[in-house]
């Protein structure tokens, strides 16, 4: 009322405070419903159970799964199903698996090289989790030759092609200066491509990812 | 620019997205990550396999039979024959108390199934007579859902337990009905459920087996028992994740059947296996004479595999040679591997 606005947006103890607001308001908000839950009285008609079997591991007359409860309530493993016979187990640490644990579940079985199977675990509420080995094989170890073919992977794919580009450099300079423009504008618009693209696919993965470890999509 | 932009955004929404996530986590029960798992097998001793059994398909631990309120070693020799008097025109009456019931059964270990069941049990009660007694059903359904007994054999039309076939057709809950007909013909039978949808009605656990024997009897044998085919679909995909005789998978593996050599036995056999289209049974190192639906005295097959549809059945005999362990299972063999699967000691 009493003044006109100035025109140049200065940072003021009064915007200070209204940034402020929000965010006090927003601790306000967490802290109530920690302490009250909100009013929300919400229990699962049904069990809701999720077993991540995160990886699987083969070796002669052995088969082990990693597997993680991602669901909100402890898990019990009841039984082991590989291609319809129900198979003896051992499981640690714990048949039960608290929210969030892991477990290692061991089963001896004659599995053979490059046929397929499909494990199933069975828990105390009869919720069926499957996985499925596509092609089995034995699970490759860890090794100094490994690491040194995943050093050449990179090596050929990263260093050798750049090394290679810079050659052309010296050609690039005698084309004048629309060319080299047209050229970076190319590059760029390749490099913004590959940002977006990689962006795309990290999505695409974090959606695999079990539920409780997920921050996006 | 535009990269930054797009940067910029992601971490916005990512950075929202963690808020809430975080809120969400902090709101349920705290982590309790046991980061265990990379302990290379820290063994459990009691979940171990027993060792003679080796890698063969089992389960893993033992069914609270007396949780779950029947045992197969009992039910193997289970006949019931109901109470007996004589009625005015001298015709001898058998009556038997039935209810169903909804009850959780322990099909497998650490698996509890919500079954209906027939008495508390699966199979029902072996129901047995002799040719030409009346029998006299007393129902009664303690559960929550419309029940019946549909008995295999001659009976009038309001006592075949089916929808639509009077007040015994659909027995609702709280209700009960007499079903009430002659032992005829002899042989071996079976009595299920027969409300809609049926297929639910029967995998769920109500059915049991009727044996009527003829009037002179069949040639007696040392040993008698009654085996019951079924499945359990646990996760309700109207496919079979277990199979068994008389329920409980992998019952008679773990406790084999004690016979002894030169002992006649006789095995009572009924199949009703849901959602799968065959059963079958086929004894080790051995041969039996096969009676069909035990409507005959005079075997129709020596072999020692048969195959039976859904409420098929039949009688078998034999007797072992040889001491040894002896394997009977379906010759479905993943049905075998699945459950269904026992063993004969013989001594």
């Amino acid at each position: 009322m009493t003044q006109q606005p100035t025109q140049s947006s200065r940072f003021t103890f009064r915007t200070l405070v209204l940034l402020l607001i929000p965010i006090i308001l927003l601790v306000g908000v967490i802290v109530l419903f920690l302490s009250t839950g909100g009013g929300l009285d919400l229990q699962a008609a049904a069990p809701v159970e999720e077993l991540t079997i995160e990886r699987y591991t083969l070796e002669r007359n052995e088969i082990e799964l990693h597997v993680r409860n991602t669901g909100p309530e402890e898990i019990n493993v009841a039984q082991v199903v590989i291609n319809e016979a129900i198979m003896p187990f051992t499981i640690a640490p714990n048949t039960a698996i608290p929210r969030l644990g892991t477990a290692l579940i061991h089963i001896n079985y004659p599995w053979t090289y490059g046929e397929a199977y499909s494990v199933t675990v069975f828990t105390s509420n009869a919720i069926a989790f499957a996985v499925d080995i596509p092609v089995a094989f034995e699970t490759p170890q860890p090794s100094a030759s490994t690491f040194w073919g995943f050093t050449l992977i990179g090596l050929y794919v990263g260093v050798i092609p750049v090394f290679l580009g810079i050659f052309w450099f010296p050609a690039l300079r005698t084309l004048g200066r629309r060319t080299m423009t047209f050229l970076m504008a190319a590059t760029a618009g390749l490099l913004i491509f590959l940002g977006l693209d990689t962006l795309a696919e990290a999505f695409e993965f974090a959606a695999e990812i079990p539920e409780h470890s997920r921050a996006l999509a | 620019m535009q990269k930054k932009l797009s940067r910029r955004d992601f971490l916005k929404a990512g950075g929202l997205t963690l808020l809430g996530a975080v809120g969400a986590n902090a709101i349920s029960h705290p982590a309790g990550d046991s980061g265990t798992g990379k302990a290379k097998v820290l063994a459990a001793p009691a979940m171990q396999h027993d060792g003679h059994n080796g890698d063969l398909p089992n389960i893993v631990g033992e069914v609270d039979h007396e949780k779950n309120g029947f045992n197969p070693d009992d039910i193997l020799i289970d006949f019931d024959y109901g109470e007996v008097s004589t009625l005015p025109n001298g015709q001898t009456l058998r009556e038997y108390e039935i209810v169903s019931l909804n009850k959780n059964i322990e099909v497998v270990p650490g698996i509890e199934y919500p079954a209906w069941t027939y008495n508390g049990r699966i199979p029902g009660p072996t129901i047995r007579a002799t040719e030409g007694d009346r029998i006299r059903i007393h129902f009664s359904n303690g559960s929550n859902h419309p029940h019946s007994m549909h008995f295999h054999g001659f009976h009038p039309g309001s006592m075949d337990g089916i929808p639509g076939s009077g007040p015994g057709g659909m027995v609702q809950p709280g209700e009960s009905f007499d079903y009430e007909f002659d032992a005829d013909p002899f042989g071996l039978h079976l009595y299920h459920c027969h409300v809609f949808p049926l297929a639910r009605h029967i995998a769920k656990g109500l059915y049991g087996a009727f044996i009527v024997d003829p009037k002179e009897g069949r040639p007696p044998v040392d040993r008698e028992m009654i085996m019951v085919m079924s499945g359990f679909d646990v996760d309700f995909d109207d496919a079979n994740d277990f199979y068994a005789v008389n329920a409980i998978p992998f019952h008679y593996q773990n406790h084999p059947i004690q016979i002894k050599v030169g002992e006649s036995i006789r095995i009572y056999l009924v199949n009703i296996l849901e959602f799968d289209l065959i059963n079958s049974f086929h004894l080790h190192a051995n041969f039996f004479q096969y009676y069909p639906t035990g409507t005959s005295l005079i075997p129709s097959e020596f072999t020692d595999t048969i195959i039976q549809g859904q409420a098929q059945r039949g009688i078998l005999e034999f007797t072992y040679r040889y001491p040894g362990m002896y394997m009977f299972h379906a010759h479905v063999t993943e049905f075998a591997e699945l459950g269904w699967n026992g063993m004969f000691e013989v001594t």
